[in-house]
């Protein structure tokens, strides 16, 4: 077979070689047959058996998801119940058995196709994308009509490269980890499902490859490189040779970043940056230490409030937070308290819908305003600082006053404790998110009142330049190389260190190789970020000197635009290539 | 039976979200609760996928037509999410 190569968007990085598994998407049998009228009866029984064995399964999928998956994911797998569910789908498929006399396979396909055509064609990308929830409903039932011939996912012997027209939340959830070397789809953006999951996993993958599966089949030898975008079907011996020389440069230099992640982060004169991780779990916490993370510089909290039916009680609470101060021993882990609203919504919580929510009760203003639940949650945090190193930390503070009403509310929760005899870190550090423009200015007041600071680079940018970063049209905007930021941080930098609290940034710009010279000399001393990019940037650190770093940062602060800045640090990384 | 008609203010149209408000609440009824619009295409409120083909825009008259055992109960609960434009 002639080698062909194919090309698609690259969204998660990574060479793979391996034997293709081409998953759900063969031609099914009697898919287009129409039955006599005396095969009505048997056929309707098997169409009702699926759609009864397609709600169980969706069901086990739903409790699987939310102790495994975020919220969003859970979510859309409920949306898949919806459908299954529907007046208007099972039994419009049964009307077609019955009055047009088609093969369950075949009305399957026609409502499923009806059905997801309507969404595919609507303007908005998110009820869009709902198309794909529809069509795998429609495959989910005619897996169950064909029987026992799907690949379970979930009992893979070796290590595949996953191949489908499209994959969906109810795929993605069944995958044995292990045995997925990459994926590649047909269909697929860069913020689709698929490439969102690939690139919280690691795995390296492609999605949008037209015509891939005209020609390709299991067991066929790809190699897809998830950088370039590029999948090749059938390599030439020269091809192979080409890029497992690739893979041995990147495992190499792998290798270097994850023998520098084994040691505390400091640059070459010496000056220790604490490298820590984001995490939202203890199984994230757990994963994080294996890359090299000295501690948890932000700890979100939402994810224990998210896909449930009302809020963890402070036992619940405390269990989490105290796994998670136990994993990381002596190393600091930094909980931040719930920060909701904005564009996380919660039910039970009764946020109302607002119009800008991201200006709206969000973060510690709905914490002060619901002192039940912000209570609840301060006395379970402090009750599991006694297991380990734990600091909190308020996020979206504006102001001095609501500073010291959170504060307040702390020591509310430290009495409760008191008098009901349960211990805790009396001295417990309490620090804040710098995401407020407003907080970045008045920092140099707010740092007397704080043991650190930690600036979010997320929301600082949004909130700095006006910009919602979810909107496509003005993304452009969205930098945080942005002069503007750059000296927010720099004087939220001066005003830590006039008071002598450390100075933590967790966010997007902590993890980004580009930036970490900058903020060594913005003289950061903690950066936090996903545990994934801590080996590559443990390096990098490993490699700067301070004092060059601070001469860099007096360049970039002479940059009017954010492009200048960019140019400036891509050329400083130019300089010191690996 | 009983039947009404109502004009929908939904600024984007009769999205996901109000066509699932509709839905979780039209659900608990017994009755038979149908959507009919001018040009004669017509879907069944407990069913998501039915109201999301009808297409409503913003400003359309609907015509609600409920019949069942607690038709008064669920044409009050429709005039409820009319009036409160679902809950926007």
């Amino acid at each position: 077979m002639k080698e062909k190569i194919y090309h698609g968007i690259g969204v998660s990085e990574g060479i793979r070689v391996g034997k293709a598994l081409v998953y759900g998407s063969r031609v099914l049998p009697h898919a287009d047959r129409t039955i006599t009228a005396e095969e009505v009866p048997a056929e309707l029984e098997r169409l009702q058996n699926a759609v009864e064995q397609a709600k169980k399964e969706v069901d086990r999928l739903i409790v699987c998801a939310s102790s495994q998956l975020k919220g969003t994911e859970a979510e859309v797998i409920r949306g898949q119940k919806t459908f299954l569910s529907d007046p208007a789908f099972c039994p419009a498929m049964k009307k077609l058995v019955k009055e047009k006399q088609y093969a369950p396979e075949k009305a399957v396909r026609a409502v499923t196709e009806q059905y997801a055509s309507l969404f595919a064609n609507m303007d908005n990308a998110y009820m869009r994308e709902r198309a794909a929830d529809v069509r795998d409903a429609g495959r989910r039932l005619l897996r169950y009509l064909t029987g026992s011939e799907t690949v379970h996912l979930k009992h893979l012997t070796e290590p595949v490269i996953l191949v489908a027209d499209d994959l969906s939340p109810s795929d993605t959830i069944q995958f044995d980890r292990s045995c997925i070397l990459a994926f590649a789809t047909q269909k697929g953006g860069k913020t689709s499902h698929t490439s969102i999951f690939a690139k919280s996993l690691g795995i390296p993958a492609i999605v949008g490859i037209p015509n891939l599966l005209e020609q390709i089949k299991t067991g066929d030898t790809v190699i897809l490189d998830g950088q370039q975008g590029t999948f090749t079907l059938s390599p030439t011996p020269q091809t192979t040779e080409v890029y497992s020389a690739r893979i041995k440069r990147e495992e190499e230099r792998k290798e270097r970043y994850m023998q520098a992640s084994r040691q505390n982060a400091h640059t070459l004169d010496g000056k220790r940056i604490v490298a820590a991780a984001n995490i939202g779990s203890a199984a994230d916490a757990q994963n994080s230490l294996a890359m090299g993370a000295e501690g948890a510089g932000l700890f979100r909290t939402e994810q224990m409030y998210l896909s449930r039916s009302s809020a963890p009680t402070e036992e619940e609470q405390f269990a989490v937070y105290k796994k998670v101060a136990k994993i990381y021993g002596h190393r600091r882990v930094i909980v931040r308290t719930l920060d909701i609203g904005g564009d996380k919504e919660v039910d039970y919580l009764g946020i109302a819908k607002e119009s800008n929510p991201f200006l709206g009760c969000r973060a510690i203003r709905y914490c002060l305003r619901n002192e039940h639940v912000f209570l609840t949650q301060l006395r379970a945090i402090l009750r599991a600082s006694v297991y380990g190193s734990i600091a909190v930390m308020f996020p979206m503070i504006s102001g001095l006053q609501e500073l010291r009403r959170a504060k307040d509310m702390l020591q509310k929760a430290k009495e409760q404790l008191k008098a009901l005899h349960l211990p805790f870190d009396e001295s417990i550090p309490v620090g804040i998110m710098v995401e407020v423009p407003a907080a970045a200015i008045m920092s140099d007041i707010l740092a007397k009142e704080v043991d650190f600071f930690s600036i979010g680079t997320n929301d600082l940018v949004q909130y700095t330049l006006a910009v919602d970063r979810g909107n496509e049209t003005i993304s452009y905007l969205y930098d945080y190389f942005d002069p503007a930021v750059i000296r927010l941080i720099q004087h939220t930098s001066q005003a830590a260190h006039t008071a002598g609290i450390p100075l933590g940034m967790c966010g997007a710009m902590a993890g980004d190789p580009l930036a970490v010279p900058l903020l060594v000399g913005l003289g950061l001393n903690e950066l936090s970020m996903p545990a994934g990019s801590l080996p590559q940037v443990k390096y990098l650190m490993g490699r700067l000197s301070a004092g060059s770093c601070r001469r860099l940062t007096e360049q970039v602060m002479s940059c009017r635009t954010a492009q200048q800045v960019r140019l400036v640090l891509q050329d400083y990384q130019n300089k010191n290539k690996e | 039976m009983i039947q009404k008609t109502f004009t929908l203010h939904s600024q984007y149209g009769f999205h996901l979200r109000p066509a699932q408000v509709m839905v979780e609440t039209m659900t608990p009824f017994a009755s038979d609760i149908h959507i009919q619009t001018g040009n004669d295409s017509e879907a069944d409120a407990k069913s998501l996928l039915g109201l999301m083909s009808l297409g409503l825009a913003d400003r359309q008259s609907v015509q609600v037509e409920i019949s069942g055992s607690d038709e008064a109960e669920a044409m009050s609960a429709m005039e409820q999410l009319f009036q409160t434009n679902f809950g926007e």
